[in-house]
């Protein structure tokens, strides 16, 4: 399918940079394919439509062609994702007075949020880790067990805790909000809660 | 694990946990699962041909693509025209070009009318040498596939462009893309052939033209609802809140008349106008004859009886009819038996003596008085009559007890 193995083979940033050099679509287009099916998702989220959000993804690449030479991109993902959500949200106040927002997005988590296992820790942190784990409520603590340690999805936590799916998504949001709030606490608190976990 | 995969249904195993860890930090990517998650389909056909067609649009260098559509579009009516001719005895079926055959020199009366009109916005090509086009070398089923679509696209063209006489064609470039994927022009080019594509102007169907216009009243108001028709056609509409009417016009309704109506007003015939009508209408001076409304009074009926009072003094016995009012009198003993004694009595009787009576009896079971007893009297005229009034006294209320009644006449 791929003409052009060469543009297949780069990466994100290195197409960005070529269209933006020399203007030939074929980089930006390579580009905004990748990411598709996350635009063709968010518009379905937002449009609720089929029909509607294909020509949404369709709109929003002739749209772009021009406005990503105009902008200073540092991190295409996230400008994408406000471009083509501010895109769909223009369509829907067009379309409609009042627009409802889903309450989840309140949620929607930063990326500067606290990782439990993708960063190496200190021992103290994972001492932290443990003693935090054990003041979660039971349900709590065996979605973040299971999604966290070992490395399980929603629907195989699903299948071993017998938690209904939206279940086990809030368990581990909640969990993770309270294991970080604990975990801050007791790194700044002078004693180490060490005895208190033994 | 890649997104599509996710929403495939693979949503077990690491590599989906992996994702749907991304989506924690990727908003964008939660948004998205989300968005498939809330429509249930099978989504990767869409997300496929969305792929296709933005590689399609991002490999093809525009200003080139353009061209060849408009290269193609002339090879093909240059090749429609030359084969329709050749063709045209040897193959009588063909039914598309029988249909729609008519004189050349009208075709391209047509062809350049609409060309006219329209030709402000179009984009000039002259480009004579993209434009040339040997027709040996086309492929011969191409030929025929991409003939038909031009029949279809281009209805006028009947007889062969002279190639040596520039000619407008309207050629409508979006029904064309098809053809230009198959052809590859630059390699057919050899000998440069004289034509010039103006334009790209839409398909001249004569069938879908339409006329327009306004209906206001005598004071240059807009009329509401009044009614506009083709006087031998069946078409009509009605004028909008602006007053304004748009009607589809065919080919033999150029010719009619356009007749307007509306309640209160004349009706009004013109002639079809080219494009667009401004009718006004005048009120109608038939005016109704005067309506006089007259009230009518409305007699109730009542009854018109009296009250019929049955008094004492109907009382009395007649052969067959017995009227009293010994019945209303409920109860009756010595206190009323003198009342009843003083009204009904003879006057002037002992009044010299001043007559005195005392009498006692009993009252029977049909409360008739019985064994009556003159205990004491002084005159005899009084006894008399009182005998007869005790006879003829109402019912008694009935006791056992001696009744005792003693009378002074005053």
């Amino acid at each position: 399918m791929k003409n052009n193995t060469k543009i297949s083979n780069l990466a994100n940033e290195e197409l960005l940079q070529h269209y933006i050099e020399s203007g030939d679509i074929a980089f930006f287009g390579e580009l905004y394919r990748r990411y598709i099916p996350k635009v063709y998702g968010l518009c379905l989220k937002y449009l609720g439509e089929q029909e509607i959000a294909r020509d949404a993804v369709m709109d929003i690449f002739s749209n772009l062609t021009e406005k990503v030479k105009q902008y200073e991109i540092n991190n295409f993902n996230t400008w994408l994702y406000s471009v083509a959500k501010n895109h769909c949200l223009q369509l829907i106040r067009k379309d409609k007075q009042t627009i409802f927002i889903k309450i989840e997005d309140a949620f929607v988590e930063n990326e500067d949020i606290f990782t439990l296992t993708d960063k190496s820790q200190t021992p103290e942190e994972l001492d932290a880790l443990e003693y935090c784990l054990g003041t979660l409520p039971e349900e709590q603590r065996k979605s973040i067990k299971l999604f966290f340690i070992e490395e399980q999805s929603y629907a195989d936590i699903v299948d071993v805790t017998g938690y209904a799916l939206s279940k086990v998504k809030s368990y581990i949001q909640n969990g993770k909000r309270n294991l970080k709030s604990c975990i801050v606490k007791i790194l700044r608190t002078p004693q180490p809660p060490k005895g208190v976990v033994k | 694990m890649n997104i599509k995969d996710y929403i495939q249904g693979k949503r077990h195993g690491k590599e989906a946990n992996r994702l749907e860890r991304e989506a924690m930090n990727d908003p964008f990517l939660q948004d998205a699962i989300e968005g498939f998650d809330s429509v249930p389909d099978n989504h990767l056909p869409v997300i496929e041909e969305l792929e296709n067609r933005i590689q399609k649009k991002s490999t093809k260098k525009t200003t080139r693509y353009r061209i060849w559509i408009f290269s193609a579009a002339a090879s093909l009516v240059l090749l429609l025209g030359i084969t329709t001719l050749m063709r045209k005895d040897k193959l009588p079926e063909n039914d598309l070009v029988h249909q729609t055959t008519q004189p050349a020199s009208q075709a391209k009366q047509q062809l350049i009318e609409g060309g006219k009109s329209i030709l402000d916005t179009l984009e000039i090509v002259e480009n004579k040498k993209n434009m040339a086009q040997n027709i040996q070398k086309v492929k011969p089923e191409s030929t025929r596939y991409k003939k038909i679509e031009a029949i279809e696209a281009i209805e006028e063209i009947e007889e062969p462009v002279d190639n040596t006489e520039p000619v407008a064609l309207n050629v409508k470039a979006i029904e064309l893309k098809p053809i230009e994927m198959e052809m590859d022009t630059e390699k057919q080019i050899t000998e440069p052939v004289h034509v010039q594509i103006r334009g790209t102007a839409s398909v001249q169907k004569v069938l879908a033209e339409k006329v327009s216009g306004i209906v206001l009243d005598e004071t240059g108001q807009p009329v509401i609802g009044a009614n506009v028709k083709f006087k031998n056609n069946f078409n009509k509409t009605i004028t909008d809140m602006n007053g304004r009417f748009e009607l589809p016009m065919m080919h033999q309704d150029k010719t009619d008349q356009l007749v307007t109506s509306f309640i209160g007003y004349e009706s009004k015939e013109i002639s079809v106008p080219g494009d667009s009508a401004i009718i006004r209408l005048k009120p109608d001076n038939l005016a109704l004859n005067e309506v006089v409304v007259v009230g009518y009074g409305k007699r109730r009926k009542s009854p018109t009886f009296d009250k019929v009072k049955v008094k004492e003094t109907f009382s009395g016995q007649v052969a067959g009819l017995d009227v009293n009012n010994k019945s209303i009198i409920k109860n009756f003993s010595e206190k009323e038996f003198k009342k009843y004694f003083d009204q009904n009595r003879k006057q002037n009787i002992c009044d010299n003596e001043r007559g005195i009576l005392m009498a006692g009896f009993y009252i029977d079971d049909a409360g008739k008085p019985t064994k009556t007893e003159i205990i004491n009297c002084n005159c005899k005229e009084l006894e008399e009559e009182f005998l007869r009034l005790v006879n003829t006294s109402p019912v008694w209320t009935k006791t056992n007890r001696n009744v005792i009644i003693t009378i002074r006449l005053k």
